[in-house]
């Protein structure tokens, strides 16, 4: 299926890019995540995910539909 | 009330409105690039009383971003200089200068004195601190943070809704701005957010970002608002507070030749205590000078600090552990001990 990734704060300059569309295997937010720590070096970054705008607890292997957006959220200390 | 007329005649705010104004009490944490833009807005549309606390001077990187301060404050405490500021904006407003860190200590006694808390610090830890504070004293919190061109605004713990911790339930260590970089423009913004929150939470209008976070983009105008409910699993309770923030959590250690390597030693006694300790790996910072002194040192280097007894090593520590010093640690050993170590052979062998 494919989903819309978008990166926020530091994510950004990691993945070198705001957002994107891929073409992804992992069917649950669990899978996802394992997939692209494996693949990108993010592990080092504390992020949050909301799934189509809506913030999901970061335990819960949430479904993935096609289509889906997935915003990547890590917090931001500056002020 | 002619100041006010041209905000008294919107229908949302009117004279009852106004008079919310008057009667609110803002606390606001931090006077940086956030503080500096939503204070002057808050203070000019006729908030009653305002609370400001920063333990932060004026350092010359701070004049790009922090409006309210001239090349005269540098070296002066913000929160003295923004007062001046604003009393001269608007003398009707009540500004309180509280010129310490937020800390365990002090941070439920100033919150229980005012209704709203604004975060507008720039350190991931005291947005915990100031969180779980306004949970335990029951008041909402108005939150701001940037990364580089980028914002994030809500509000906390408003009528009991969600909280901080609800959408980053554990602190991880982010950079600030100081490591980040940031532009005035950007986290003017931000703050500027801020303060519309502030007002519409004192005048109960509009739609509150409670529940919700605002990511705002400076540089692509681009913003997006994520929804996030009430997470029933935490619950901040007064001994959660203690351990957390009120327990000396200080590592006391031993002097060890392995240590010496990454560390450097911070001896802060006396200039006229002996003996004296001579040596590359010594910095000599007094505790009487230490908070105007700490600066020079660096936030990534490990630090090991002594006096005599250990007990103004444990303040220094303290005073770095508040602004965030990676890795502190205090001394058991006497300097007699100290100098020993360090002038023996396999010590200097070590460290060639």
């Amino acid at each position: 299926m494919k989903v819309t990734l978008k990166y926020f704060g530091q994510l950004v300059d990691v993945m070198g890019s705001h957002e994107e569309i891929r073409e992804i295997t992992a069917n649950t937010s669990n899978e996802l995540l394992e997939q692209m720590k494996q693949n990108n070096p993010i592990g080092h970054i504390p992020f949050q995910l909301a799934i189509n705008d809506k913030l999901i607890e970061q335990e819960a292997a949430k479904k993935l539909n096609d289509g889906d957006v997935i915003a990547l959220l890590p917090p931001y200390a500056g002020g | 009330m002619s100041r006010y007329q041209r905000q008294i005649i919107l229908p949302q705010i009117g004279e009852t409105g106004q008079q919310k104004l008057a009667e609110a009490r803002v606390l606001v944490i931090g006077a940086g690039g956030l503080g500096c833009a939503l204070l002057p807005y808050l203070v000019s549309s006729g908030v009653g009383t305002i609370g400001i606390v920063d333990g932060d001077r004026v350092e010359a990187s701070n004049l790009h971003r922090q409006i309210l301060f001239s090349k005269e404050s540098i070296g002066k405490y913000k929160v003295y200089e923004a007062q001046h500021f604003l009393k001269n904006q608007n003398p009707s407003c009540a500004i309180n200068a509280i010129a310490e860190y937020l800390n365990g200590k002090n941070a439920l006694e100033l919150f229980t004195k005012y209704d709203l808390i604004v975060d507008a610090t720039d350190r991931i830890g005291i947005r915990y601190l100031i969180n779980d504070a306004a949970v335990l004293t029951g008041k909402p919190v108005v939150y701001g943070s940037i990364h580089r061109f980028e914002g994030q605004v809500s509000v906390f713990n408003y009528n009991n809704g969600p909280t901080y911790r609800c959408l980053f339930p554990k602190a991880a260590e982010v950079p600030s701005c100081a490591e980040a970089g940031v532009l005035g423009t950007s986290v003017g913004m931000i703050g500027m957010l801020q303060a519309q929150e502030v007002v519409k939470l004192i005048l109960k209008t509009g739609k509150l970002l409670s529940g919700e976070l605002l990511v705002y983009n400076t540089l692509t105008a681009d913003q997006h608002k994520f929804q996030f409910s009430k997470n029933e699993k935490i619950s901040i309770t007064q001994a959660f507070f203690n351990t957390e923030y009120l327990q000396d959590n200080i590592q006391v250690v031993d002097l060890d030749i392995s240590l010496l390597k990454g560390f450097k030693l911070i001896d802060v006694r006396e200039l006229n205590e002996q003996p004296r300790i001579q040596h590359q790996k010594v910095l000599e910072l007094p505790l009487s000078t230490f908070s105007e002194n700490w600066g020079q040192l660096d936030k990534d280097q490990a630090y090991i600090i002594f006096c005599k007894s250990g007990t103004r090593a444990k303040k220094a520590a303290a005073i770095l552990q508040e602004h965030n010093f990676k890795t502190i640690k205090v001394l058991r050993d006497s300097p007699t001990q100290v100098a020993s170590l360090l002038s023996s052979t396999s010590v200097i062998k070590q460290l060639q």
